[in-house]
């Protein structure tokens, strides 16, 4: 597991490759903080997720929080089918965007 | 730390040499020119290290480093052994006997003190060591301890009002003392059976929690019969309120009525519900309808029950998603179809043999996550009429009357 950050013109793309879960926490919820006030959108790449287990959708659930109510974009690209079936079965296309 | 060495030398010469020069570093040193004397020696005084030649009267180098090694008076004595021979069989003897280090004659003093300094910092860190060990054990009894009492509360809170109910096959197992899932059962006064599923985020104590305000407001309100919708609303804002963000709860309310044959159920965030149509051997699944409790606003989110008749052979089996997470070797997920296609042609469906094969399929041969799974015999289900209601008490009623 592990997550990257890359930031540009306002953009944050937080990558996650491997599994996503509690091991991921420090890193995600340190990108989300320090990039909070700079950026206009929160990009989560899912492209090298292997698994996401229900302390991700926490994380999930703090990105929403700290996002919508200072209207920051929040977006997720490459979800794959293995994943989109775990966003699904908790429902979490009626919270976020996910295409 | 005691800077005490024991120099065990049948020299006059090569022990007045050593006590010299470790004198001048502030060293006291005891002195033995023989085996016999070296063991009584150690025995008493319990120096911090102990300089050996190899060979000494009465005894061989190796028995003197073993007795020394199996002092119980000692954690550890660092042991450096004095050479002048070149016998390489009597040097690896005395250290496979637990002898630290050698030192070959003739050295340079600065070598030796050197040797002397490292085996003291090596000491040092033993105890160290022993002194972190204990304390973390200590610290772990507490924690045990205070688990154990917490966990009595919380068992008196969650499934002391719980009622037993025929017609239920299940299987519910705790990866921690305390289970982040949480099953809780009870008859409303107009005979309905209620039974509520959930798994809260992670396990252990934090996920634990949070189901003694769920199994509060459950018992009470089908107690008082309330509507199904109702408890689910008044759960969520609850869990709203109390949660952090981060931790949600994941739950299947099921509401059987044997009176019309009339089956409801819930379903937020948690694995499809699976209805086994007993007639045809055939599942259909009631998906997830909602994100799990405790995340959203009741003003954000309709909650609905999907209503429908059963018939006597048909059964309803719900459970955490524990089961369906469980990976093979080669890191494949058990997933819902074996779990769909077990309860279609196993030939009693029996929860047993679905665990029995989840833990052979398991690469670790047990779950890594809470496991909770429940087979209700939709006709069969009915409470232990020997259950009198007045027994049941509410969590909070049975707590006061122990304290």
């Amino acid at each position: 597991m592990s997550v990257s950050v890359l930031e540009s013109a306002g953009v944050v793309t937080i990558k996650i490759n491997g599994n996503f879960d509690i091991g991921c926490y420090d890193k995600f919820n340190q990108a989300l903080n320090s990039y909070l006030s700079l950026s206009k959108k929160f990009v989560i790449d899912l492209d090298n997720t292997t698994y996401m287990d229900s302390s991700a959708l926490g994380m999930l659930l703090l990105l929403r929080e700290k996002t919508t109510p200072i209207d920051i974009e929040v977006e997720f690209i490459h979800v794959n089918d293995a994943i989109m079936d775990i966003l699904k079965v908790a429902k979490f296309d009626q919270l976020f965007t996910i295409s | 730390m005691k800077k005490t060495i024991l120099i065990v030398d049948p020299s006059d010469s090569n022990r007045l040499y050593l006590s010299i020069i470790l004198q001048k570093l502030n060293y006291q040193v005891f002195q033995a020119d023989n085996g016999v004397d070296a063991l009584e020696l150690f025995d008493v005084q319990l120096p911090g290290l102990v300089i050996s030649e190899l060979e000494i009267p009465f005894l061989s180098g190796a028995q003197l480093v073993k007795h020394i090694k199996s002092s119980k008076s000692a954690l550890y004595t660092p042991v450096l052994i004095v050479t002048g021979g070149v016998d390489a069989g009597l040097i690896l003897d005395a250290i496979d006997s637990g002898a630290d280090d050698y030192i070959q004659k003739p050295y340079s003093e600065s070598l030796f003190l050197a040797k002397i300094l490292s085996l003291f910092r090596i000491k040092e860190m033993a105890y160290d060591l022993d002194e972190t060990k204990k304390t973390i054990s200590k610290l772990h009894a507490n924690l045990r301890l205070e688990h154990q009492s917490a966990e009595r509360i919380f068992e008196k809170f969650v499934h002391g009002p719980s009622q037993e109910i025929y017609g239920l096959d299940k299987h519910i197992s705790p990866v921690s003392i305390f289970n982040g899932d949480v099953m809780l059962s009870c008859e409303s006064p107009t005979g309905e059976i209620i039974i509520l599923l959930g798994d809260f985020t992670g396990h252990g104590l934090p996920a634990a929690i949070g189901a003694i305000p769920v199994a509060e407001i459950f018992y009470a309100m089908v107690r008082k019969g309330k509507p199904c919708l109702e408890i689910i609303s008044v759960i969520n804002t609850k869990l709203k309120e109390i949660l952090p963000v981060h931790i949600f709860f994941a739950c299947i309310l099921v509401e059987v009525i044997s009176k019309t044959n009339i089956l409801r159920s819930f379903n937020a965030g948690m694995q499809s519900i699976l209805y086994f149509d007993g007639a045809n051997a055939k599942i259909s699944e009631i998906p997830s309808m909602v994100p799990p409790l405790g995340v959203l606003d009741n003003s954000e989110i309709e909650f609905t029950l999907k209503e429908q008749v059963f018939l006597v052979e048909d059964e309803l089996i719900i459970f955490t998603d524990g089961v369906v997470e469980v990976m093979d070797a080669s890191e494949n997920m058990f997933g819902l179809k074996r779990v769909i296609s077990f309860f279609e042609t196993a030939p009693n469906r029996s929860v047993i043999k679905l665990v029995e094969m989840v833990q052979d399929f398991s690469d670790a041969g047990n779950f890594g996550d809470d496991v909770s799974i429940v087979r209700l015999k939709l006709a069969e289900i009915s409470f232990d009429a020997i259950c009198e209601r007045d027994d049941v008490k509410s969590p909070l009623e049975s707590l006061h009357e122990k304290l």
